[in-house]
């Protein structure tokens, strides 16, 4: 079975993080992480290694609620730069409210709503739908 | 033939009509003149030939009993009446009456009778006749269907007199008779009857006397059903009372005005009530000199056009200024009174005042919209709790996994320290939500309290602060200024822009904040400006005041603080604003009632 290669996790909470980051690595999920504590910096980095024909990651972990430029915002900025194809966008939310489930339907980069807390098996399935 | 005194004979030879008959109704004598009529005239009549003769007979007879006795022969073939005088005489033998035939209606009297007839029965007026010498009533047809009688109901006077209804009317038209009988006296009156099948109708009777030699023989007069008129009046009378009560009941002004000048010619009691202005004072006023100056122009006009157009009434809101110079905010309804013909002849304003109205419904849209934001703001809240207590107790559960199989001590220690973390990060949301839900619930009373001296107490609880990062207030606000407000909400809102006006100060300036408060248009404004980082509110605008919701890269920034402050602002029925510039600063108005 073929490893990610690049999984970028965008969350402002450390023991999440450190969390998904444990269970990666327990199922091999990839073999490189980015890691950006919220969405201007994830923009700002990714935007970077696009312009720079860097390394881009297959998978973007979206967390909503975050300080600076939440998840939306980063959404829409991160479209508008029109991305390559490969990279696919989850969000990974805390958030049962519909409006933002409605709310996420709206992007069509978008490929999946998962809600926290996250699993091994969760992790295995997105792992399984890319390669 | 019988035995005849020559005096009998003698009739033979006289001019006149007349003839002598014994208590037998033997024809003793007659004269020529009667001779040649009397028997042909009656012949003529073949149809009730014998009832007449009948008749004339009982007449006859009544003579011997009475001494004077009459009989009309109608003949309308002829359009004449014969009246008969039986007038009793004593012979040497017996007691004789003598018959006298005398033209009673001439043609040309008789046809005037029918025209009268005719008239009467299509008016439907009767007639009634009461003949006293015979004790006998006569109704015309009209009279008879008035009392809607059967054909062959005989009348007589008592009868008659019955089907006035008992009591005041019976005994009026008992009266009214006998003062006819008696003086002559005329009279028209009205009555309630109970006609034959017992309906109750109302009629009008007239009468006039007749009297020969000073005694009255003949009461005759009109009859005529008016039910329909006094029903027709009574309704009028009733709806006349109706409008008349309604017109000085009814809590809307009415305001009858003059198409010419516009001056009020009438008015009810609601308006006085409204205006302030006594009857008197009203009509010495134009409508016009009733509305606010700038309600003037539009309403001339609307008034004029009345006039002009089709469609002869308005109905709009205006605003009137009453006696005391009180503003009158009302619903009013013009419309044109117009004669039968179309021609105007008076505006009539019916005028609401809904003052009273307007302000309780901005009270109640006020209530909405306090009830709408707080319903939005627990709805979000919901949403907040959930979505802040899931993170916390998933991170809890997941670690609480990694423990369970970790094998490494030192990875063990780290994991059981971000446990400790993440349950006080737990703790500690609980008791932020706490904090926001009490201001929603517990809503404590307003009162004045007084700003300047909750600004420096702020001022003094940041004090260390201040020192220490090289901070300047300066509290602008008059020593004696006063807001309506509830003083714990107060304290924790200045508290916020305060701490917020640190916590963003921009570290390459020396940095300051200055609040100040005035009066406007019933409301007090604060404002609090600073010289700190400022926002992007182009980028932030809507969420600035969102829970949770933090925008700098801030350790200290946890989204709390200027939710708190927005709900306590709402929650006393204010508003607060923001403006900012990045690398400028920042100001936030509040804007709060100045009474409640």
């Amino acid at each position: 079975m073929k490893k990610i290669k690049l999984a970028c996790i965008v969350d402002d909470d450390p023991i999440f993080v450190f969390g998904i980051k444990k269970m990666m690595k327990l199922i091999e999920f990839c073999e490189n992480f980015l890691v950006f504590a919220n969405g201007q910096e994830a923009l700002d980095s990714l935007t970077a290694i696009i312009n720079k024909g860097g390394d881009i990651p297959q998978l973007i972990l979206l967390d909503l609620n975050m300080p600076v430029m939440d998840g939306w915002e980063f959404l829409e900025e991160f479209t508008k730069t029109n991305p390559p194809k490969e990279i696919t966008i989850y969000i990974l939310t805390s958030s049962i409210d519909p409006r933002d489930l409605k709310r996420a339907k709206q992007f069509n980069r978008v490929s999946n709503y998962v809600i926290k807390p996250i699993t091994i098996e969760n992790l295995e399935s997105i792992k399984n739908s890319l390669t | 033939m019988k035995n005849i005194s020559s005096t009998v004979q003698a009739i033979n030879v006289l001019p006149g009509s007349m003839a002598v008959y014994d208590r037998k109704l033997n024809l003793l004598a007659s004269s020529k003149e009667w001779q040649s009529g009397v028997q042909f005239e009656l012949a003529q009549v073949n149809s009730s030939k014998s009832d007449l003769l009948d008749r004339f007979d009982a007449s006859l007879k009544e003579a011997f009993n009475f001494d004077t006795s009459y009989f009309v022969e109608d003949l309308p073939a002829k359009k004449i009446r014969y009246k008969y005088k039986f007038s009793k005489f004593e012979n040497e033998v017996e007691p004789l009456v003598l018959a006298q035939r005398i033209l009673y209606t001439k043609p040309e009297e008789y046809r005037k009778e029918e025209l009268l007839k005719q008239t009467n029965n299509v008016a439907f007026i009767g007639f009634w006749e009461l003949n006293l010498s015979t004790k006998s009533i006569y109704w015309s047809e009209v009279t008879r269907k008035i009392h809607e009688i059967p054909d062959d109901f005989e009348i007589e006077l008592e009868t008659g007199i019955n089907f006035y209804k008992e009591g005041a009317d019976r005994e009026l038209v008992t009266q009214v008779i006998d003062r006819a009988i008696e003086y002559g006296e005329p009279w028209d009156e009205d009555f309630t009857l109970i006609t034959y099948s017992g309906r109750e109708i109302y009629v009008n009777a007239k009468c006039q006397a007749e009297f020969e030699n000073g005694k009255c023989v003949r009461l005759l007069g009109t009859f005529q059903d008016i039910t329909d008129r006094v029903l027709k009046n009574e309704q009028l009378r009733i709806s006349e009372e109706q409008f008349r009560l309604a017109f000085e009941n009814t809590p809307i002004a009415f305001l009858i005005i003059d198409i010419e000048n516009f001056k009020i010619l009438e008015v009810n009691a609601a308006a006085e009530q409204v205006f302030g202005y006594s009857r008197n004072k009203f009509i010495k006023k134009k409508i016009t000199d009733l509305y606010e100056p700038e309600e003037f122009q539009k309403n001339y006009l609307l008034i004029k056009n009345l006039l002009h157009q089709n469609s002869r009434k308005f109905e709009n809101e205006q605003k009137f200024v009453g006696k005391d110079g009180n503003s009158i905010l009302a619903k009013t309804y013009f419309s044109l009174n117009c004669d039968s013909k179309g021609i105007p002849k008076k505006i009539i304003a019916q005028i609401q005042d809904i003052t009273e109205l307007k302000k309780k419904n901005d009270e109640i849209n006020r209530f909405v919209e306090v009830t709408t934001n707080q319903n939005t703001r627990l709805i979000n809240f919901a949403h907040i709790v959930s979505h802040n207590l899931r993170s916390h107790s998933s991170n809890i559960g997941m670690l609480i996994d990694f423990l369970k199989n970790e094998k490494q001590e030192e990875e063990r220690e780290m994991q059981f320290e971000m446990l400790v973390q993440a349950s006080s990060m737990l703790t500690e949301t609980i008791t932020h939500l706490n904090d926001v839900v009490s201001v929603d619930i517990n809503f404590q009373e307003k009162e004045q309290v007084n700003l300047y001296k909750f600004i420096e107490n702020g001022i003094r609880s940041v004090r260390g602060l201040m020192v220490e990062v090289n901070f300047q207030i300066v509290n602008r606000v008059a020593e004696d200024f006063n807001v309506y407000a509830v003083p714990a909400y107060m304290e924790s809102i200045i508290l916020n822009l305060i701490t917020n006006a640190i916590k963003y100060r921009d570290p390459k300036r020396r940095s300051w904040l200055q609040i100040s408060a005035e009066r406007i248009n019933g409301y007090v404004i604060i404002t609090a400006s600073d010289n700190g980082l400022g926002i992007n509110l182009e980028r932030y605008g809507d969420r600035i005041f969102g829970l949770y919701k933090t925008f700098h890269q801030h350790s200290d920034a946890r989204g709390l603080g200027l939710y708190m402050t927005k709900s306590q602002v709402e929650v006393m029925g204010g508003a607060i604003t923001v403006q900012s510039k990045v690398g400028e600063g920042t100001t936030f108005t509040i804007k709060l009632h100045e009474e409640n």
